[in-house]
């Protein structure tokens, strides 16, 4: 495959993976409540993404040591395993909400309850992860995801007021009727599904896994400087679809299917079948990536052999953790736990746990002996420095925001 | 051999993971065993230790009590010290990595992989394991 | 003995105070050939800074410049280093030194951070 062909492939393939149940609730719901006042947020998540994103891969490919890697060497066992069993529980909190989206994504398209879906969706997610190559899997899902792009299309059919929607987005205000803390809770909530901390595991891990070198990381930053900033604009075009069709109608986002009004509204059937295909690969490519990230950090953590590319008898406990994490988080979709609900807990909880993943990151990126001279320079070293503060903010702020609003009621 | 003249434990060694002589993982350093000599003198370094015997210690509390029972139930021949790798197998310590001269089917770190190979992994369609 | 039962002790100095606590050995290679070994060389130990492990006493860390600065800054002034030979004797967590810790080494002197 030619070098252009291989970045295309990349960078669109970044965008399908940027996506998951994490936006596709927040970005539904915080437009059908606030319009577009928390715009600004999935901007300063995208950003806050794409560099942390880049460290890591950075590191992976330089030094081959992942992000559970140098969180054991730099937080030593005790606080690296308070990470592990947070990520962990993230983790398997995610992975629930994602396979619920897949369920409720072909619950919509068949009217055949998602319970029943579930169980379905959790085989296909293991044979793919059991038997189908790395690259192949990460290809497929991200491609049909760009199914999303029907976002954009359905909000220009809609014909909005763009000047109205800029102007919603550049002066965020909180709108009448709902109170700070609301506003503040559900901007965190957005702020952690950009950057859910299976992201980065996922990243550095994936990196290894490709065997990424030194002179893959020009690739690397074009998938990062152009794939994350469009899958930041789809989300935000599906919070601008929310804000123009559902919140002048005093529509609230309970259920994937209210928050595919829109697309319905302004494209029929045919846009909400790309939608659907869109949430379907959106969802399960993230449900896979959770998954493997879960096996990803246990086997770093302890110093296990790991990865997709090994075969299950090389790395038998890697393919076990992965296996009884999803069966786990089946078992807890299949408690008819709503899985919207369970979205929220993931992406707001992701926000609580993210210091002590960012924070290692960006001590390694600084670390010469590991780096050479592919240290970070100094703006991103800025960047990151005013990034960790605002996630420490966002962490300290997440639980006592979600019992004074009772998760935003 | 490419052994540095000092080695600052908490920089270059604690925590790291172990990888064989082919650049397979077998664990990580988990504690460090050191022998007083008879004829006086300080503390030498004697080998590295790995798994849950020596890591459990280092957690604490509860959680390290059960990460050690843990341990324990892993040692067939019910041992109870962690596995020991002596300082000498190691080659070199790159970057958040040390290198041994044995392969890891040597080193006794593999308890745990084995069991879930034998009764997880192997019987499920398609692990590519002969049963 | 492992180290692991000497990382994390408490330091009394010649004065009877609790002056920080253990967070990294040096070890130098002594001898030669099949004689050669890591030899217990220094016990760093420090106070007051929660980060001991990142590395900032280091001269290859770079940065982010403000948590380099006030990390090395803690390493600079909370952080000393004691020749094993000072070390008197070991009671549970504790290891006494025999000199006061104001003439103990900067623990920057071993490890180049400048």
């Amino acid at each position: 495959m030619s070098k252009l062909a291989s970045i295309t492939l990349g960078i669109l393939t970044a965008i399908g993976g940027f996506l998951d149940i994490g936006e596709l609730v927040t970005g539904s719901l915080t437009g059908a409540r606030f319009g577009m006042s928390l715009a600004w947020v999935v901007v300063l998540g995208v950003a806050a993404i794409m560099l942390y994103a880049d460290m890591s891969g950075r590191i992976a490919a330089i030094t081959g040591r992942a992000v559970f890697d140098i969180v054991r060497e730099r937080l030593g066992p005790r606080a690296g395993l308070v990470n592990l069993v947070a990520s962990f529980l993230i983790n398997f909190l995610t992975l629930a909400a994602e396979i619920g989206g897949v369920a409720l994504a072909l619950d919509l398209a068949s009217d055949v309850s998602y319970l029943l879906w579930v169980p379905l969706v959790s085989l296909l997610a293991w044979v793919v992860i059991w038997r189908l190559p790395y690259q192949a899997m990460e290809r497929v899902y991200g491609l049909m995801g760009l199914a999303l792009i029907v976002f954009v299309v359905a909000l220009v059919k809609l014909h909005p007021s763009w000047s109205g929607l800029w102007h919603g987005a550049s002066h965020p205000t909180v709108p009448t009727g709902e109170g700070h803390p609301t506003w503040f809770y559900y901007a965190i909530a957005l702020f952690g599904a950009a950057i859910t901390p299976y992201e980065v595991f996922f990243f550095s891990s994936g990196a290894i896994e490709e065997g990424w070198t030194r002179k893959d990381l020009a690739e690397s930053r074009a998938n990062i400087l152009v794939g994350f900033p469009l899958g930041g604009a789809l989300t935000i075009a599906w919070m601008a679809l929310a804000a123009v069709v559902l919140q002048p109608r005093g529509i609230s986002v309970d259920h994937l299917g209210q928050a595919g009004l829109p697309v319905a509204f302004a494209l029929g059937k045919v846009g909400v079948a790309f939608m659907l295909v869109g949430f379907f690969a959106a969802t399960f490519g993230a449900a896979m990536e959770v998954t493997l990230s879960s096996g990803y950090i246990l086997g770093q953590y302890l110093g296990w052999s790991w990865g997709k590319k090994l075969r299950p008898r090389e790395a038998p406990r890697f393919y076990a953790v992965c296996l009884l994490v999803l069966f786990g988080a089946t078992g807890l979709v299949l408690t008819t736990i709503d899985p919207v609900k369970l979205t929220e807990y993931a992406v707001v909880l992701s926000a609580v746990a993210l210091p002590l993943t960012y924070f290692p990151i960006l001590v390694v990126a600084n670390d010469r002996t590991y780096l050479g001279d592919d240290v970070n320079s100094w703006w991103m070293n800025l960047l990151g420095t005013g990034f960790l503060v605002v996630i420490v903010v966002a962490s300290a702020a997440a639980i006592p925001l979600m019992i004074a609003t009772k998760a935003g009621l | 051999m490419t052994m540095p003249p000092t080695i600052d434990i908490g920089r270059a060694l604690l925590d790291r993971l172990v990888t064989d002589v082919d650049g397979r993982p077998l664990g990580r350093v988990d504690d460090i065993e050191l022998r007083t000599p008879e004829a006086g003198g300080p503390p030498v370094i004697e080998a590295i230790l790995c798994g849950p015997m020596a890591l459990g210690p280092r957690l604490g509390g509860r959680v390290g009590t059960w990460w050690l029972s843990v341990g324990r139930r892993l040692r067939p021949e019910s041992n109870p010290e962690p596995v020991r790798i002596p300082l000498a197998l190691v080659t070199e310590l790159r970057p958040g990595e040390v290198r041994l001269s044995i392969s890891r089917d040597d080193a006794g770190t593999l308890q745990l992989r084995d069991w879930v190979l034998d009764k997880l992994i192997a019987p499920l369609p398609g692990s590519g394991v002969a049963t | 003995m492992t180290v692991a039962e000497l990382l994390a002790c408490e330091v009394v100095d010649a004065n009877g105070d609790v002056v920080g606590e253990v967070h990294d050995l040096r070890f130098e290679r002594r001898g030669a050939g099949a004689a050669a070994g890591y030899h217990l060389h220094y016990l760093m130990f420090s106070s007051g800074s929660v980060f001991r492990r990142l590395g900032y006493g280091y001269g290859e860390m770079k940065g982010p410049w403000a948590l380099m600065h006030a990390l090395r800054w803690l390493a600079a002034h909370r952080g000393w280093a004691v020749g094993w030979e000072h070390v008197t004797r070991i009671e549970g967590r504790r290891i006494h030194i025999d000199m006061p810790v104001s003439a103990c080494r900067s623990i920057l002197d071993l490890t180049g951070g400048d």
